[in-house]
């Protein structure tokens, strides 16, 4: 928890625990400055005006600032296992404060996402990062994916290019530590599949809301669970109340459309060839046009990675730097063998 | 970082009754492995089957008559692709059309009770295809009804007849998936998974375990740790299980403590060698930090006093380092140049951690170029030697001994033989599917839920 305070709260500070000794660095948290301004010897009086903060938002944090056994300084090598994770940490602030778009999928550190319109905005006014071409030709196939034009698509789908960069520590036989970026893109359709959404869409289209029945949506019970439903019906109420009754795992719940209490608790689960028909008859017929675009061979993709790091590097900037170390990325892909 | 070796398909062959190949089809060649398991109880096997029984909704007959057509005269296109069952398995079995009315898998399994004696019967069940993400899904909900009564049931999805292309190439590893839940082994390795200059094998015991910890979809505080044995050239010992209470982290310790400890036990008790040595495999991608803190805890507080036991701990899960290979001999149909890296070729990121390529290219045994891959880019995996938790390791067995465990484990698909190498060993492969069958089991039968009172299922790999 001290580490996601100092990461979520510290301006100018980033942190990363070390759960178990590795070589000559000791289990604790590491905590360094970043980017300009902060100082690391600050860091001790700058720690309780952190957790003062904490906790006035969270109503608690106190006594974890007062469970630090010792906090000691201690110079390591900028190459140093913590660091990688360090810088990681640090990129998922630095997006944050540059406020962008940012999905994760499980296991990955940091997912930037741009949209097309995001992407020309940066090619045209940087010409040395050279375009997606494959991208654009996507989108002036589909524009309706990528932002133009107000319909079904538009309403529900936004097609983005997602960066996913990792730093990974690697060590060489004769122990020299080395940083390397782990880089990765892909294509992305997040959707915005609230049934309530749907319900209103649907209304406003002049369509029976029972056109949902046999979808199947997540219904998200309570914090801890989740469950896949099948739509039964859509019924108004003698009160104008609108209500899903859902079947969920041979159990009956009605939720409200029309309650916004609920909203962001039924979304419509894509994964099931009902749901997919509906989308495709209801919503956007294309919404599944993207899955080309991910469809790359390695010798395509380390074509574009020079490109995909100009990108990177002009998205989060050039202030990658920890306690005055400023850490710069190469383009140019390592070869192995 | 620096490539260390790549592994290679023709070092690690697939043994059969009456030869061996690098090549899963040559199963019909030379015949399936055993018709009884290996290891463990001789109350099960092949022969103990005399009828196969394929239910189906009553609307779906024409298709589960093909299928039984098929399964007796082998595909009626092409015999070569696949001959019968009774020619795959070396074994005659009736084979019958059974139907339902409704997907309920309490109703589905009357039906299959009341057409006949239920053990020498095997049940292949027609559903409609689910998302392998829903746990309420008929899929969990039918395998736990048939397994509550220990039967080992295989599913068949209605969209795999709407293209014939994946229906006829499925035929063969729909057969080697029912012979292994018979109780059968199809084959092995021929050859141990360790390099055979690391140990002594005739004093020696070498097992690999599927470590596997999964909390419950729906009920957080509830979930299930499990293992899963094979010997040191991949068939099939047996499974255990546990049912753990998340939330209580030093209770949730001491349970897996307690499965380890037992099925170590059973290994050494059964291999009756000098050494034990024990490769323990855990997935990543399923466990979470505080499942992976109590194996940590588990591992350091387990008792083998007396025992020669020696205990290897790798964590193997997915990687996001993209792997291209400028001189790759591997093109597309159309004679795109795609980089795909070898299959198998492993990489030294630090001490105790490699990066593995698990998607690739291969030669096959004409000489000629396949894949497991045809679009997108290729899959690796990070392998992570945990020393701080193992139990005597030896110096004999190094890294890529144990790395060699895992890329043995790649080659045997049951469930995809045109695929010589799958994308993660089996210890780990099916971890999904056997926590929520495991946990839709306990959901029915309740906590006190103990794989001793389902004796039959310990030893098949009814998970498959």
């Amino acid at each position: 928890m001290v580490v996601r305070v100092i990461n979520q709260y510290a301006e100018g500070y980033v942190a990363t625990p070390l759960v178990r000794s590795y070589k000559d660095l000791k289990p604790g948290v590491y905590v360094t400055s970043f980017g300009k301004g902060a100082e690391v010897s600050r860091f001790v009086e700058e720690l309780h005006n952190i957790f003062e903060q904490y906790r006035a938002e969270r109503g608690r944090g106190g006594e974890v600032a007062t469970g630090f056994r010792s906090i000691e300084s201690k110079s390591i090598s900028s190459t140093s296992y913590v660091v990688a994770r360090l810088l990681n940490n640090a990129l998922r602030k630095l997006a944050s404060k540059k406020r962008i778009r940012v999905y994760q999928r499980p296991g990955e550190n940091i997912s930037l996402c741009l949209s097309y319109r995001d992407l020309k905005e940066i090619w045209d006014k940087d010409p040395d990062i050279g375009r997606d071409r494959r991208f654009e030709d996507f989108c002036g196939k589909y524009p309706n994916l990528c932002g133009a034009n107000e319909d079904g698509c538009t309403r529900f789908f936004l097609i983005v290019k997602c960066f996913v960069p990792r730093f990974q520590h690697v060590e060489s036989e004769n122990g020299k530590e080395e940083i390397y970026l782990v880089m990765r893109s892909y294509y992305r359709r997040p959707g915005s599949l609230e049934l309530q959404k749907i319900y209103r869409h649907l209304i406003e289209k002049g369509l029976d809301p029972n056109v949902l029945k046999g979808v199947k949506v997540n219904y998200r019970v309570d914090e801890s669970s989740t469950l896949i439903c099948d739509v039964k019906s859509v019924k108004t109420l003698a009160n104008g109340g609108v209500i899903a009754v859902l079947e969920c795992d041979r159990e009956t719940y009605e939720v409200g459309l029309s309650d916004d209490r609920e909203t962001g608790r039924i979304s419509l689960n894509v994964s099931y060839g009902g749901s997919r028909k509906f989308v495709a008859d209801y919503l956007c017929r294309d919404f599944d046009k993207h899955r080309d675009l991910g469809r790359r061979f390695p010798s395509q993709f380390f074509n574009e990675i020079e490109n995909d790091l100009k990108m990177l590097k002009k998205v989060i900037g050039d202030d990658l730097s920890l306690s005055g170390v400023h850490f710069s990325i190469s383009y140019k892909p390592e070869i192995l063998w | 970082m620096k490539l260390e070796k790549i592994f290679n398909i023709h070092d690690f062959r697939l043994k059969f009754s009456e030869g061996s190949s690098p090549n899963a089809y040559d199963l019909v060649r030379y015949g399936p492995l055993s018709k009884r398991p290996l290891y463990g109880l001789s109350n099960i096997g092949v022969d103990m089957y005399k009828r196969i029984l394929v239910l189906c909704r009553n609307e779906k007959r024409n298709l589960a008559e093909m299928l039984v057509k098929d399964f007796k005269d082998g595909y009626s296109e092409n015999r070569k692709i696949f001959p019968g069952l009774a020619a795959v398995m070396r074994n005659k079995f009736e084979i019958d059309v059974a139907h339902f009315s409704e997907y309920d898998p309490n109703k589905i399994f009357d039906v299959f009770e009341n057409s006949g004696s239920i053990r020498d019967t095997f049940p292949v069940i027609m559903l409609p295809r689910c998302a392998k993400g829903d746990y309420g899904s008929i899929y969990y909900r039918t395998k736990a009804v048939f397994l509550k009564h220990e039967v080992p049931n295989q599913i068949v999805t209605e969209e795999l007849f709407q293209s014939r292309d994946k229906y006829r190439w499925s035929l063969l590893s729909i057969a080697v998936q029912i012979y292994a839940k018979m109780g059968g082994v199809p084959y092995g390795l021929d050859r141990s998974v360790v390099s055979p200059r690391s140990l002594q094998p005739s004093d020696t015991l070498v097992a690999v375990m599927g470590l596997g910890i999964s909390t419950h979809p729906q009920r957080r505080k509830h979930g299930v740790g499990f293992i899963t044995v094979y010997d040191d050239q991949g068939v099939w010992n047996f499974m255990d299980f546990e049912i753990l209470s998340i939330d209580k982290k030093e209770e949730m310790s001491n349970d897996i403590a307690r499965l380890l400890e037992r099925s170590i036990e059973a290994i050494v008790r059964y291999g009756s060698k000098k050494n034990n040595v024990i490769v323990i495999h855990y997935s990543g991608k399923e466990v979470g930090s505080r499942e992976e803190e109590s194996i940590n805890n588990a591992m350091q507080t387990l008792s083998l006093v007396g025992k020669n036991v020696f205990v290897h701990v790798l964590k193997i899960r997915d990687s996001d380092i993209v792997v291209g290979l400028e001189d790759s001999p591997h093109r597309t149909r159309e004679g795109v140049v795609t980089w795909y890296p070898p299959i198998g070729a492993a990489f030294k990121l630090k001490s105790g951690v490699y990066l593995m390529t698990s998607a690739g290219y291969f030669m096959r045994g004409d000489n000629k170029i396949g894949s497991n891959i045809h679009m997108g880019l290729p899959t690796a995996m990070i392998i992570s030697r945990h020393r701080e938790i193992e139990i005597n390791p030896l110096d004999s067995l190094n890294d890529i001994d144990l790395l060699s465990t895992v890329f043995g484990l790649m080659r045997l698909n049951y469930v995809d033989v045109s695929h010589p190498v799958s994308r993660d060993p089996i210890t780990v492969r099916y971890s999904r599917a056997i926590a929520w069958i495991v946990l839709r089991l306990a959901d029915i039968i309740g906590s006190d839920l103990k794989l001793q009172k389902l004796s039959r299922l310990q030893n098949t790999m009814w998970f498959l």
